[in-house]
């Protein structure tokens, strides 16, 4: 079989896929990442108001 | 000191630079050093890829359903954090693998999709395990529904033998690289191997990462619940 140019670009097609399905992944990721680092900023504030007096018992 | 604790230090350093690494070399492999297939041309170097995509994804389902067979066992997180890591790492390289197989299939086969009992087999397997992701994500911790999930994932697994046997069993025309010989279908030459090799090695350290990233993700996000259920009840 020769090698035609569009051969090239189905080789081509097929690895872009494999990389951007990866980077769709990787992306959705940082994202759940970020969200959890959101949620835990948020409990510090928390701990960190006055008057709560609740640092110590969080964590058996 | 715990298992997680000492693989923890490991994972996080070593894995990402060693996936990049093992993937660069992989590349090269596949586009420099292996020579052009003689029958199929440039298209056959998809084969490398494709091949150990799927292999990624029986392993990413043999986790998820090995862990939930221990989740249902002894009912512990960490076994259920495991298993939908592995289903969804798994889902993401079985995606790969359907996504990349029509590709090489156009030019091939001058068609993108045939209902041939392999192909057919890997759309039932990736349904199989869309369906526990999405019962996951509508259930959320419900432990009714993390059971039924632990369920399927055992189940779901039985797919994959006759997806390997499909091709012999039904006469489909799928071919089947690795079991034949080199004169009749096979890999005709040593490099094909190393490369195939290489790939298998680049894919087996990305499956691992990913999987460690999403365990990790899914063992902070119950830890973040707890704290906050407590929060909620002392205040």
């Amino acid at each position: 079989m020769t090698a035609t140019p569009d051969h090239f670009w189905f080789l081509f097609s097929a690895y872009a896929a494999i990389w951007l399905l990866l980077a769709l992944f990787l992306a959705h990721l940082g994202r759940r990442h970020r969200v959890l680092e959101r949620e835990l900023h948020a409990l510090e504030e928390r701990l960190r108001r006055p008057g709560d007096g609740n640092a110590a018992p969080l964590r058996e | 000191m715990s298992l997680r604790s000492r693989v923890a230090p490991f994972a996080d350093r070593v894995l990402p630079p060693a996936a990049t690494l093992a993937m660069l070399v992989a590349l090269w492999c596949v586009f420099v050093y292996v020579p052009n297939e003689q029958t199929m041309g440039p298209v056959q170097r998809i084969f490398y890829f494709h091949v150990n995509c799927w292999w990624a994804a029986y392993l990413g389902f043999f986790v998820a359903a090995a862990a939930s067979g221990a989740y249902l066992w002894r009912g512990r997180p960490e076994h259920d954090w495991l298993a939908q890591a592995g289903v969804e790492v798994g889902v993401l390289f079985c995606t790969m693998g359907l996504v990349t197989g029509p590709i090489w299939a156009r030019p091939i086969w001058g068609t993108w999709w045939t209902w041939d009992p392999r192909l057919t087999m890997a759309v039932i397997l990736w349904t199989i395990f869309s369906v526990y992701l999405v019962l996951r994500s509508a259930g959320r911790e419900d432990p009714e529904i993390t059971r039924y999930a632990a369920v399927l994932a055992v189940v779901g697994i039985l797919d994959i033998p006759l997806i390997m046997i499909s091709v012999r069993l039904w006469r489909g025309m799928h071919p089947s690289v690795i079991s034949a010989p080199a004169n009749k279908g096979g890999l005709e030459d040593p490099r094909m191997v190393t490369a195939l090799l290489v790939s298998l090695v680049a894919f087996a350290l990305l499956f691992v990462w990913l999987l460690w990233l999403r365990y990790e993700g899914l063992r902070l996000r119950s830890e973040v619940q707890v704290l906050e259920d407590r929060l909620g009840e002392l205040a």
